[in-house]
């Protein structure tokens, strides 16, 4: 599969959050997220009060299925079918202090609250994440996947031997994911 | 780094052992400090960088080590009554408050004796993370 995490500075994996606003965020578009993007850096133009998580040592997407089976005596195997799905997003990440503790902890976009007040005041996000970047013009195209949560499990932890600061992080996706192509 | 403790040294070391400013360089194929004894020599510092922790974004996380290495010969035969307090005082140059950023502060020495000369080579190893 060639599908490989920066080949390019343009197509490192971009996770950036808002604060949810349902009239606003009914259905999700990039540019609730991000209005351009670089062609060279793949560096984002972020919406107002987004925030680009930055220092993601590693993300997984989980997109699990719910299942219910069962058995009849005239068929050889199992029936199934899937139920509702679980989705969430869980990551590990360096601590920056301005994305960690908001620009000025308000509560009034995700950028002043940072990720600790949007995790300590349980504020609903918007997420979109670029496996592949953002920039478009790309082999294959850059896919968005958004949706929409909260942040949990935090667990900032730092000792002598890591001097750094890190935590895992998970976003509990409310509803289904949403996909956006940018060719 | 080599400055910080340079100055830390030259204050601190006042008895029969003292520091010098010059690197430790060889005349012919003998080094300063061995024709100079009881003079410490410190010389200039080796930077290494490792990436400890990797990120997706490619702005990893780097931990740089300075090591500054230093020698002082003595007489092997006559122990300097002073060298003791001498060593310590090395030990203690790790600990510079003027050393800033740096999360571990690391000191050793060995001593080697080569005929009636006892020299020891010792090193000061900064950690810092960028």
């Amino acid at each position: 599969m060639a599908y490989i995490n920066a080949t390019t500075a343009v197509n490192r994996v971009k996770l950036v959050l808002v604060k949810y606003d349902a009239t606003a965020h009914a259905t999700l578009e990039k540019a609730d997220f991000f209005s351009a993007a670089n062609a060279t850096t793949g560096e984002l133009t972020l919406a107002t009060g987004a925030i680009e998580l930055t220092g993601l040592q590693d993300v997984t997407i989980n997109n699990a299925n719910g299942s219910f089976r069962w058995k009849t005596l005239s068929d050889k195997g199992e029936n199934v079918i899937t139920t509702v799905s679980t989705n969430s997003l869980n990551g590990n990440f360096v601590l920056d202090p301005t994305l960690f503790f908001g620009t000025t902890g308000a509560t009034t976009t995700a950028i002043t609250a940072g990720i600790f007040g949007l995790s300590n005041n349980r504020i609903q996000v918007a997420f979109m994440i670029a496996p592949s970047g953002a920039g478009g013009g790309q082999t294959p195209d850059n896919y968005l996947i958004m949706g929409n949560g909260f942040i949990s499990s935090l667990a900032p932890k730092v000792s002598a031997d890591s001097p750094v600061w890190l935590s895992p992080l998970s976003l509990e996706v409310n509803g289904e994911y949403t996909l956006e192509v940018i060719a | 780094m080599r400055t910080e403790l340079l100055n830390y040294l030259k204050a601190n070391l006042s008895g029969s052992i003292t520091a010098a400013a010059e690197l430790p360089w060889s005349s012919g194929d003998s080094p300063l400090y061995l024709t100079n004894k009881k003079r410490v020599y410190l010389a200039e510092p080796v930077t290494k960088q490792n990436s400890v922790i990797q990120v997706l974004s490619g702005d990893d996380i780097v931990e740089t080590v300075t090591t500054v290495e230093g020698y002082l010969a003595v007489d092997a035969k006559n122990r300097p009554i002073d060298l003791d307090s001498a060593l310590a005082t090395l030990r203690v140059a790790k600990d510079l408050s003027s050393v800033t950023d740096s999360f571990r502060k690391e000191f050793d020495y060995t001593a080697t004796i080569d005929r009636d000369v006892m020299t020891y080579t010792f090193e000061y190893r900064f950690y810092t993370i960028n």
